[in-house]
């Protein structure tokens, strides 16, 4: 079973909470083997679980997006690639066909719709991919390299290399009895999408205030509105606050 | 599941300790929660 863990807002405790779960299970005899829990960091922007899991890395490998590259002799300012473009990463001025990389989503629309084969892609390295163990928990996260954008692509990888496929269930699905724990970044956008994606479930770590309430709303609509995934909830630093939350959820019938 | 706003939880985090080492008391709560994921998602395939 894939678990994200997430919540619409930083510090509520998701890495506590996942880190929690998971040794937790690595405890329990049933998790040996092939079963064993695994758990990935996917918030790559600032990842923090290795602070507690303290794993042993043993493997890493760079990783990157294809962005394109325009040949000057081949290009005939045609336009074509900045139309399909809908980041604007691509611009034709002039005579000049114009690429920015920071902008670019590696959706490939410029290269295929290139009416005379004058992009090519080359690798824009952003970031490192990591796994390895912490005692019996199998360990991965990824960090991206200073000054790169995008998140989203490097979890994308991050679970295309851990996550096993296994054909009988279905791509990136595991049996159902491994657990695999997914400690997702904070707030609602496309990392945390790229993290529940594909999931099972997504547990919500909040604290009982108004603000927190309100950032808990947007990320259950994203989990369960826009994914369809049943999501839990779990309270950290019960006692402060009110009791929004716990109305919330039961009006919303997400169980605690 | 419920977590209380308690000193020793925030002073471990606050050294790198997982809740579960400083409190193990926790772990069967822990196993409990992963026990009611399951269920939960077995709910929610049926739906």
């Amino acid at each position: 079973m894939i678990v994200a863990v997430a919540s619409g807002k930083g510090g509520t405790g998701k890495t506590t909470v996942a880190v929690s779960l998971v040794l937790s299970l690595a405890a329990e005899q049933e998790f040996i083997g092939p079963a064993r829990p695994l758990f990935l960091d996917c918030d790559v922007e600032e990842p923090n679980a290795a602070l507690f899991l303290r794993p042993v890395i043993e493997e890493r490998k760079e990783a990157g997006r294809l962005v394109p590259e325009v040949d000057p002799v081949k290009c005939t300012y045609c336009r074509r690639c900045a139309e399909v473009c809908q980041y604007h990463a691509s611009a034709v001025v002039v005579q000049e066909a114009l690429v920015f990389p920071q902008l670019c989503h590696a959706c490939r629309s410029c290269t295929l719709t290139c009416p005379t084969g004058a992009i090519h892609e080359v690798l824009d390295v952003m970031r490192t991919i990591e796994r390895g163990r912490a005692g019996p928990i199998e360990y991965a996260q990824g960090t991206m390299n200073v000054g790169k954008a995008m998140a989203a692509p490097i979890i994308r990888q991050l679970k295309q290399w851990v996550i096993p496929s296994d054909a009988s269930i279905g791509l990136g699905k595991v049996p159902g009895d491994r657990p695999v724990l997914l400690d997702a970044p904070p707030g609602t956008a496309c990392p945390v999408v790229e993290t529940m994606r594909g999931d099972d479930l997504c547990l919500l770590a909040t604290e009982p205030t108004h603000s927190r309430l309100h950032d808990l709303r947007l990320a259950e609509e994203v989990a369960r509105g826009e994914l369809g995934l049943p999501v839990g909830m779990v309270i950290n630093r019960d006692g402060v606050g009110d009791r929004g939350v716990d109305i919330y959820c039961a009006a919303e019938g997400i169980p605690f | 599941m419920r977590i209380p706003l308690e000193r020793r939880i925030t002073e471990a985090c606050s050294e790198g300790m997982p809740l579960v080492e400083a409190l193990p008391a926790y772990r069967e709560r822990f196993v409990e929660l992963w026990r009611g994921l399951e269920a939960l998602r077995q709910t929610g395939e049926r739906e």
